[in-house]
């Protein structure tokens, strides 16, 4: 079949293969096979929050997002008995072109809506492209299916549609009107009614356009950031929370949908409790646009392997790079090149392994301390947002390098002001995302710098224990009202503090700075990110970060024996210091492309270390 | 309304036949009618009100209208049968026949009786079968062979006496009895219950001579064989009888649903009655009264009509039930009449009811979008799986037992057990009977290992090698001793444990366990505590410059282990604080002028530093840590943690980290016997809740020969070995031990090993280490029985020596020093000798380093 038909109308091309299947009973009837063609992947356009306007209603797209939350499935009507007796699908549509006989046969099958987002956090670099190619895929598509003429097709069709007949049918102000108790002959004034329900409609539009911020708002699905997206699954493909994947599937819009959620504003407690799962799966279009997936695919792995001879010198380039940012100091930049490598490749009840997390110290009196004071002359408030120049700087840092990183003020008020943790509103029925929902492969950096004395309250004390389980054991405790739910997390964290961190009991490695040149700023950062060319260097981090990792044998027997002696030498050395030197000897040879343990890195990073600890020696003779 | 006074009011407090329920649809349709011709005769009770008691609604008197008397009502509205049974819409998709197993002889006199063979729409069973099958399952099951009488037919009596409408069903009973009924009853509630009912009434009414229309039961069939989480319910369900369990979320307000509406003609007066049909009522389009005949003149009479309550639940999976990566499913549930309000939110349920979708559109104006359903269950039992926590029900559960064994089957739904809520156990998650069974089995095996003992000294802290005292103490601890209240004092049963010890030795991490297992835990370092305060404030430590948070521990660890870290740094005012908790188990808050006691029932699990970071064998306990000895002696064990570097363990514990960052997979090695966090947690929290030992004599009399003994070790030599306090911490320690076992009586062993215990504690922290003799003094006072002699020594030589050598001008201290070193046999230090110089202010003074004779 021709590519571009089938983008242009993929419904018809699901319904061609419906009447054609072989067995009755067959759900799936061919079309992955039919879409998965590689020919067809080029010419299908991307999905963003930029092309959403300029796509037509019911083609093929592509999007990319991450899971933010799997919503209630849902049953719809699978199939229908035509009069003619021939059976009908109705997978991949919201609506359907011809009407359902009254009274006829049908079959209920079952769908999943998953809510996907844009990846948070992601830095400028990894976006730029993604959006780059959907402005281009845009172009690819002929002038012939713009989104007026589809709209307006559509529009025809429901003028069409005999009014009385939809009279009759069970709607969502009926059902409202029988939760209440209330019957439509009851209603003495059901005319009245009818007409507010009609008055709704502009309403609802000015609403969805002002999008005020409030609880109802958020239940239409304004607290969503630009660029969201509900995909109907439509078979048993596993996906987890959390997960970034590709979708290719039928895009919808419902214009009808911001109605639907204006008059259930309008209704009691209990008409908005029957339905909310509903609407929760149903947003207004025009913010939440609706796809049904025919293919998910999982976030292709970036990890194309980089020859050996390049891995040096991208090493030595991005050691480069973050030593500027820190002022000249290579051991720190050391450190915070490892942290970039970091992954968690091992989970026990307890614990994640493979992750580390790190404190820098910008110590008092220091140039370092100097560029981590706030700025002067900024309001309080203004603070809650605001990141000291250093913590920009070290923000401007990891963006330019990692895919995603999360940057988060450690103040009392940004503490304070808002739940961090993901947790379910029970009125809308939907996941209401925090800061700390990430996808994995992510950067965490807290800038503690900004802290000052003051008042946790219950939020900001939560906030604080949920930094420590995600820095401990890599979970985010979701808040599902009665119970939470750990959810895994793969996030390395970084805190940069004057002093040591508040956070210090969850601390892995602790480093002050000693910067030997002035600190960078952000804007001097960002410059030299923007003129170097950082992309080598980006794919030998993610290559470093994936890759398979081993011990010999030989090598462990050796490690045994240095990490007893290490006991015996020192009597500070401890279970926790020997998790720390194996993660730091794990990540310094995953650094260098190696993809075993050597005697030399182990040697190096002791050597490292104790370079470490001299640092730590005159501010702390004993902790 | 004034016919209505006159018409004639249901009698009886069961109230008169409900519907007269037809079976066929022509059936009803003639009934209907008639009602509309005799208005009068439909009757409202109390004007304006809209609930009622299931027993007085449904007897809204049709009585006279009923020409034809069959079985009973078979109204149910839980089903959608407002009016009575009328078989399934005609848009149903089924189309199936019934299962083929009818090879089960029916008794014959039940076929007979009634030869109308009607048949449910759409498949091949016919009403009177059902009616049969059921009739044989009432009236001849018996639980077990010896039972006397049929169990259901006791059970109907039960309820008619009690004058009940529900009838419970145990869905496993019928199974064994009859396995086609139950097919019949799961695949078709629909329209197999309402003939249950009916079945019910009749078989009530032979048995109390009434007429069956009188009676009103609804048959309410729970514990079916499959109970299904939400996430497994699938379109394949719809319309089925289902079991799902899960906990409760939200519940609606109480919603009035009309099952009848009474229309009146603005022009005539007529009234005309319509009935509530499958969740419409339809409003009569023209006045019936034929001399009328008024188009749209009908207004419905609300405080005429009949209302049922109504509830609409929302239920969410239970924690367990959620796969990994996934969130939770959740449910719509309608509740009817007596099921409304019976579960709250937070509840865990095991819910029955028939599953249905309903077309939904988004947009009335629009058809194509009815195309998605909305599901929820209409309720027909609610069972609560139990009470709020899980401890709470092992502990309630002796008592809750006889209550339920009291109560017949009959009202378990109903019976809400008296929710002793034992406050502060761990409230985890909850379970359902048979798991807590299951539990309580595993407890009790794990009880009976001899070997329970190492067994869980071992699981504590795994990860850390040495220390098994240690652990064996602090095990103590999270079992902890009785509480005992006696006539004027209370006695507290939590043991407080103390670390000392050098850096590095895992004590941290001991305690970061212990936080991690014990209920209500709560991890603080000493450095920044207060110790009452839900908030908590971050200030700036002046001498390092960080940033330090303060929270407050104490009151948060009710019934918990508090873990202090750092205790030597906690600030005065704090440890002042611990002295009252520690002994009295209560806090004392002054905050707006009110002064609130609170309780804090907690035990101290505290670790500290010595002073100079590293422990000095050649100073006691207290001088090392410098704690106010009225505080260390509210400590039942003392822990002295030296670190001896051990290369075994260490090797052993290289080897683990290696393979877990190699290859990914731990190498603890001594993995078979540990008990897993989990269960050990629950463990100890079921054994703390339900066993509360008690002294036998020879364990008593052990315990004093014991205590007498520990105190004779220091008789000989004037010192005190041990004071009433420890023989407090004994019997706390052997309780503890006989907790571990489940066991409800302290024996001689666990006597024994608790003085062992002690002892191994006190050997390594009350040594006096001039004399290596056991010394409470230490303990008590800071000063032991030998410094107090070489002091007063001191004392008594100082004075004769300043007499004799200090001249008029005085004397530098650091030469009185070195003066009475000269002399003394054992090195003095400036601080001993300022001590004794403040003893002898009558002779001399200290100033400036210048020690001078007063003139």
């Amino acid at each position: 079949m021709d590519p571009l038909a089938i983008v242009r109308d993929p419904l018809a091309a699901v319904r061609a293969l419906h009447a054609a299947r072989a067995a009755d009973d067959d759900q799936e009837f061919g079309v992955k096979a039919l879409f998965a063609d590689p020919a067809l992947r080029p010419q299908v356009p991307i999905l963003t929050e930029d092309t959403a306007e300029h796509l037509p209603n019911q083609c093929l797209v592509r999007y990319c997002g991450m899971v933010a939350d799997m919503l209630n499935p849902e049953y719809y009507v699978g199939e229908y008995r035509r009069p003619d007796g021939s059976w009908a699908t109705a997978k991949f549509a919201d609506q359907l072109d011809e009407a359902v006989p009254e009274g006829g046969e049908t079959r209920i099958a079952e769908r999943r809506p998953l809510l996907l987002v844009p990846v948070p956090a992601e830095s400028g670099w990894a976006v730029a492209p993604h959006a780059a190619a959907a402005r281009a895929s845009l172009a690819a598509l002929p002038a012939g299916g713009a989104a007026g003429a589809a709209g307006a097709g559509k529009r025809a069709r429901e003028d069409g549609a005999p009014a009385g007949q939809a009279e009759e049918e069970l709607s969502i102000g009926m059902m409202v009107s029988d939760a209440t108790g209330q019957t439509a002959a009851d209603d003495g004034d059901s005319a009245a009614s009818r007409a507010r329900r009609a008055g709704g409609a502009p309403a609802a539009q000015q609403q969805e356009a002002s999008s005020g911020g409030s609880g109802t708002a958020a239940a239409a699905g304004a607290d969503l950031p630009a660029g969201s997206c509900m995909v109907y699954l439509y078979d048993d493909a596993e996906v987890k929370l959390n997960d970034v994947v590709e979708v290719v599937g039928v895009l919808s819009r419902v214009p009808e949908l911001a109605v639907a959620h204006m008059q259930q504003e309008q209704g009691g407690q209990a008409a908005s409790m029957l339905l909310d799962d509903i609407l929760a799966s149903h947003l207004p279009t025009s913010l939440v646009p609706r796809l049904h997936a025919i293919l998910l695919h999982p976030e292709a792995s970036a990890a194309a392997t980089v020859p050996a001879a390049a891995v040096a010198d991208a090493r030595a380039r991005a050691l480069g790079f973050l030593s500027q940012v820190l002022g000249g100091d290579d051991l720190a930049a050391e450190y915070l090149l490892l942290q970039l490598v970091g992954r968690v490749h091992h989970r026990t009840p307890q614990s994640a392994v493979g992750v580390m997390s790190l404190n820098l110290v910008a110590e008092p009196n220091t140039a370092a301390a100097a560029a981590a004071a706030p700025p002067a002359g900024v309001q309080p408030a203004q603070q809650a947002q605001q990141l000291s120049p250093l913590g920009a700087a070290v923000a401007a840092a990891l963006e330019a390098l990692a895919p995603r990183c999360r940057t988060l003020p450690l103040s009392i008020d940004a503490l304070n002001r808002r739940p961090w943790w993901p947790r379910r509103d029970q009125n809308s029925q939907r996941l209401i995302s925090g800061p700390l929902q990430l996808a994995a492969n992510t950067q965490v950096l807290l800038d503690e710098t900004v802290m000052a004395a003051g008042t946790l309250q219950e939020v900001g004390l939560r906030n604080m224990a949920a930094l420590q389980t995600l820095m401990a054991r890599q979970r985010v405790a979701y808040d599902f009202e009665y119970f939470s739910l750990d959810q895994p997390a793969d996030a390395p964290v970084t805190v940069l503090s004057l002093g040591r961190s508040l956070l210090k009991e969850t601390v892995d490695v602790t480093l002050p700075l000693h910067p030997t040149a002035p600190l960078a700023d952000a804007a001097g950062v960002a410059a030299a990110a923007a003129s170097a060319d950082l992309a080598p260097l980006r794919a030998y981090l993610a290559a470093a970060r994936c890759a398979d990792f081993a011990i010999a044998p030989d090598v462990e027997e050796f490690l045994q024996q240095e990490l007893a002696g290490a006991r015996q030498k020192d009597r500070e050395v401890n279970e926790r210091t020997f998790h720390t030197w194996m993660n730091l000897a794990r990540l310094q040879a995953l650094s260098h492309g190696e993809a075993s343990l050597t005697r030399e890195r182990w040697a190096a990073m002791l050597e490292m270390e104790g370079r470490r600890r001299q640092r730590l020696q005159p501010a702390q003779p004993a902790a | 309304m004034a016919s209505d006074g006159n018409a004639p009011q249901p009698s009886g407090s069961a109230g008169p036949a409900a519907s007269p329920a037809p079976m066929s649809a022509a059936r009803t349709a003639s009934r209907s009618q008639q009602a509309a011709q005799t208005p009068g005769a439909s009757v409202m009770q109390t004007p304006g009100s809209l609930g009622f008691n299931p027993s007085q609604q449904l007897g809204t008197g049709l009585r006279g209208v009923s020409s034809q008397p069959t079985p009973a009502s078979m109204r149910r509205p839980d089903l959608g049968h407002y009016v009575g049974f009328r078989g399934p819409p005609a848009s149903a998709s089924r189309r199936t026949s019934l299962a083929p197993s009818e090879s089960v002889p029916l008794s014959s006199n039940d076929m007979d009786a009634d030869a109308d063979q009607t048949y449910i729409w759409g498949t091949n069973l016919s009403v009177s079968r059902v009616q049969a099958r059921f009739n044989a399952f009432v009236r001849t099951f018996k639980e077990s062979g010896t039972d006397e009488e049929p169990k259901y037919m006791q059970l109907l009596q039960e309820v008619r006496a009690r004058g009940e409408v529900s009838f419970n069903i145990d869905g496993h009973h019928m199974y064994t009895f009859d396995r086609t009924l139950y097919n019949w009853a799961v695949s078709y509630p629909i329209e197999t219950v309402p003939i249950f009912d009916g079945q019910l009434s009749a078989i009530a009414a032979e048995l109390e001579n009434k007429d069956p229309e009188e009676i009103m039961l609804q048959s309410r069939i729970y514990n079916l064989r499959e109970t299904k989480v939400i996430r497994d319910l699938n379109p394949g369900d719809i319309n089925k009888l289902i079991s799902v369990s899960g906990m409760v979320t939200r519940t609606s307000g109480v919603i009035p649903d009309q099952s009848l509406a009474l229309f009146q003609c603005t022009q005539c007066g007529h009234e005309e009655m319509s009935w509530n049909d499958r969740g419409k009522v339809n409003e009569p389009t023209k006045c019936g009264n034929p001399a009328c005949q008024a188009k749209f003149s009908m207004q419905m009479v609300y405080n005429r009509s009949l209302f049922l309550d109504k509830q609409l639940m929302k239920m969410q999976e239970n924690p367990n039930e959620i796969p990994e990566g996934e969130t939770p499913h959740t449910v719509s549930m309608f509740a009817r009449q007596d099921l409304v309000d019976l579960a709250k939110p937070g509840d865990r349920i095991t819910v029955t009811g028939v599953y249905k979708a309903t077309g939904v559109r988004t947009n009335p104006r629009l058809r194509e979008l009815k195309a998605v359903y909305k599901t929820y269950i209409d309720v027909v039992h609610i069972q609560k799986d139990e009470a709020s926590s899980l401890f709470s029900m092992f502990a309630a559960d002796s008592q809750s037992q006889e209550a339920e064994e009291a109560l017949s089957q009959g009202e378990r739904n109903i019976a809400d057990a008296p929710n002793t809520q034992e406050q502060g156990l761990q409230h985890t998650s909850n379970m359902t009977r048979e798991e807590m069974e299951a539990k309580r089995a595993e407890f009790r095996a794990l009880a009976a290992d001899p070997s329970i003992y190492e067994r869980l000294s071992a699981s504590i802290a795994p990860s850390i090698w040495q220390l098994e005292d240690v652990k064996k103490g602090v095990l103590c601890q999270l079992f902890g001793g009785v509480s005992k209240v006696l006539p004027g004092a209370k006695t507290r049963g939590e043991i407080n444990v103390l670390l000392v010890g050098d850096p590095g030795v895992s004590k941290s991490q001991l305690l970061s366990y212990v936080h991690k297992l014990a209920p209500r835990g709560i991890y603080t370092s000493g450095k920044g505590s207060s110790a009452v305060g839900l908030t908590a404030y971050v200030t700036k430590d002046p001498e390092t410059k960080e940033m330090v948070l303060e929270s407050g521990a104490l009151v948060l660890s009710d019934k918990g282990v508090c873990c202090i870290d750092e205790f030597d740094k906690m600030s005065d005012a704090a440890r002042s604080m611990l002295h009252e908790v520690m002994e009295q188990q209560t806090i004392s808050v002054a905050k707006a002028g009110i002064i609130a006691t609170l309780n804090a029932r907690t035990s101290v699990l505290a670790s500290a530093n010595p002073v100079g970071s590293r422990y000095n064998p050649q100073l006691s306990v207290v001088e090392n840590i410098q704690l106010p000895p009225s505080l260390m002696s509210r400590f039942d064990l003392i822990y002295l943690l030296l670190d001896k570097a051990n290369e075994a363990t260490d090797r052993k514990l290289a080897r683990h980290l290696i393979s877990l960052y190699g290859n990914g997979v731990g190498r603890l090695g001594n993995e078979a016997d540990i008990i897993p966090m989990d269960t050990l947690r629950d463990y100890i929290a079921f054994s703390r809740a339900t066993c509360f030992p008690q002294l036998q004599p020879e364990a008593a009399n052990a315990l004093s020969q014991a205590y007498v003994e520990m105190r004779s070790m220091g008789m000989s030599r004037k010192i005190v070995s041990a004071t009433p306090r420890q023989l407090e911490s004994l019997i706390r320690l052997s309780e503890a031990l006989a907790r571990m076992r489940l066991c409800d009586v302290v024996t001689v062993q666990d006597v024994n090993e608790a003085v062992r215990l002690m002892k191994v504690a006190m050997q390594q922290s009350s040594i006096d280490p001039r004399t290596g003799q056991i010394d409470m003094d230490v303990i008590q006072t800071g000063v032991s029985a030998a410094d107090r002699t070489m002091k007063a020594q001191l004392v008594g030589e100082l004075r004769t020596m300043l007499t004799h050598k200090v001249g008029p001008s005085g004397m530098r201290l650091a030469d009185v020093l070195d003066a009475i070193n000269a002399q003394a046999s054992v090195r003095v230090t400036e601080r001993d000798l300022r001590l004794a110089l403040n003893e002898l202010e009558d002779i001399a003074r200290v100033q400036q380093g210048m020690v001078t004779l007063v003139a």
